[in-house]
């Protein structure tokens, strides 16, 4: 079975049982058809971060970051059914999906009708042919134009397996930050961490290879821990490693409360503006140089000594958290609530 | 700082007011008020104390309120920054609250500018006009390039 198959079936079948607060089996409860909570998981805001204009810099990759996706759950204290449920749909959603499919001309498809089976399929063909060693030897061998499209196709291509690939990996980051992720899961994340690995390999992706070895062997480290809630020292270790390490421009970031949205060493964002009740650490650089205040309510801001920020912070009425180490270069305007 | 410059300071012990500026070669420790402006190696503000005014010194250490303009090499700020502050500093240390402070901020920041490190202090003090001959010339931001490490995180794209 191809790996998106697998993906597929995993987010979309329930698990025979879940994992209750204490560690223990449960049986899950079925859905109740027209159940307020339901209802309410159902129509979970979508976008933790929206992206309104987001432009990669030097890169090929698609760089939507993973803290945009994790965080665009809107959410205050997530419930266990938020939790567990990744994926819920909402009748909007399906709506949106049905315009989608019109205005494509593939609106005589239903997504009933095994079209996302088809879909999964083709990305698995398209993940094989990617991966295939011979095929991408022809590519780095070859210096013709020809070879240099191809090459650029197919690294858009490995951006749209990782970005697949990833969906899993955010969902469990935002249990993570609930702290209610467990240990089983890594298993399967780490095949999927591998394999965009491998993929990213073959494609001489030093840098990301790199990377996601480094993430990979926390993931390994935390495996190979007894407990099995992830929590403590190894949590704060996944979360660090997965961070925005790339450059944003001219995006827009809805912070979640209770979320955490941190800019590696390498991030810089520049015309940004991050809002929300979240928690903003800045390891790399933010440089409002656009729609101001940058910063916009945000619970905590700390900025670590590598860190740079340019621009305005708007504190909520609840006052925000500051939090700068020696060595970090501030352009900071604070304004009081409003 | 000499050897004689720590042992000698200047203490403003609380219930004491002044109104006045203050200029030593000795280290200052504010407990009481001070309206008016120091120039000074070093000046530390008690959480009962406060410094309103011009603040010149190489160490600006606060755990009160302060309001002005403080010019310094390293600040460590806590306590409460009161509207229409600048702070220039090289270096500057807040920390978080620590837990038994009863949800109490360790620092509370008014409508104030923050101006730390020298690069940024430099930038800000020659500003490039967009579009004039010297925009392309003087030091404008680059993004530093892209590492393509980002796949992992990459939000995903299923189009249908």
């Amino acid at each position: 079975m191809g790996i998106f198959k697998k993906i597929f079936d995993w987010t979309t079948h329930e698990p025979p049982a879940d994992i209750d607060k204490n560690g223990k089996t449960a049986s899950r409860q079925p859905a109740v058809p027209n159940s307020p909570i339901r209802s309410m998981t159902e129509t979970l805001p979508a976008p933790v971060v929206s992206v309104t204009g987001l432009a990669a810099l030097n890169s090929r990759v698609t760089e939507l970051v993973a803290y945009p996706l994790e965080n665009s759950r809107r959410l205050g204290v997530p419930t266990r059914n938020q939790v567990q449920d990744h994926f819920p749909t909402s009748p909007d959603w399906e709506n949106e999906r049905a315009d989608r499919l019109q205005s494509t001309g593939l609106g005589g498809l239903s997504p009933d009708d095994g079209f996302l089976d088809q879909v999964v399929d083709a990305f698995d063909e398209a993940f094989d042919t990617a991966c295939r060693s011979d095929t991408m030897q022809t590519h780095s061998i070859s210096g013709s134009m020809q070879n240099y499209g191809d090459e650029a196709t197919v690294r858009d291509l490995f951006a749209q397996i990782a970005a697949n690939y990833s969906q899993p990996l955010k969902n469990f980051v935002f249990d993570l930050r609930c702290g209610t992720a467990f240990k089983d899961r890594l298993e399967f994340l780490r095949s999927s961490v591998q394999m965009i690995g491998d993929a990213a390999a073959k494609m001489d992706l030093a840098q990301a290879v790199k990377r996601i070895t480094d993430f990979d062997d926390v993931l390994s480290m935390a495996q190979a821990r007894p407990q099995r809630l992830l929590e403590g020292e190894v949590r704060g270790l996944i979360l660090d490693s997965y961070q925005i390490e790339s450059s944003l421009e001219k995006c827009t970031i809805t912070l979640g409360i209770g979320t955490t949205l941190t800019i590696g060493p390498k991030g810089v964002l520049t015309g940004c503006q991050i809002i929300g009740g979240g928690e903003i650490v800045v390891h790399g650089k933010f440089y409002e140089n656009g729609v101001s205040p940058g910063i916009r309510d945000p619970s905590r801001l700390i900025v670590g000594k590598t860190g740079v920020v340019s621009g305005a912070v708007q504190q909520p009425l609840s006052l925000t958290q500051f939090a700068f180490e020696h060595g970090c270069s501030l352009s900071l305007r604070i304004l009081k609530a409003q | 700082m000499s050897e004689n410059s720590v042992l000698n300071q200047t203490v403003l012990e609380e219930g004491t007011e002044i109104d006045g500026s203050i200029r030593s070669k000795c280290p200052i420790t504010v407990s009481g008020k001070l309206k008016g402006d120091v120039c000074a190696p070093s000046l530390t503000i008690t959480q009962s104390g406060s410094v309103c005014g011009q603040v010149k010194v190489s160490e600006f250490k606060s755990e009160g309120d302060i309001a002005g303009e403080i010019d310094a090499e390293s600040v460590e700020l806590s306590g409460h920054v009161s509207d229409q502050t600048i702070i220039r500093a090289s270096s500057l240390q807040v920390r978080l609250a620590q837990n038994g402070s009863n949800g109490k901020l360790h620092v509370t920041f008014g409508n104030c500018d923050l101006k730390v490190g020298e690069l940024v202090v430099k930038a800000l003090a020659k500003p490039v006009k967009h579009g004039s001959p010297e925009a392309g010339k003087k030091e404008q931001f680059k993004p530093e390039p892209t590492v393509p490490a980002l796949e992992v995180n990459a939000e995903p794209q299923l189009k249908l």
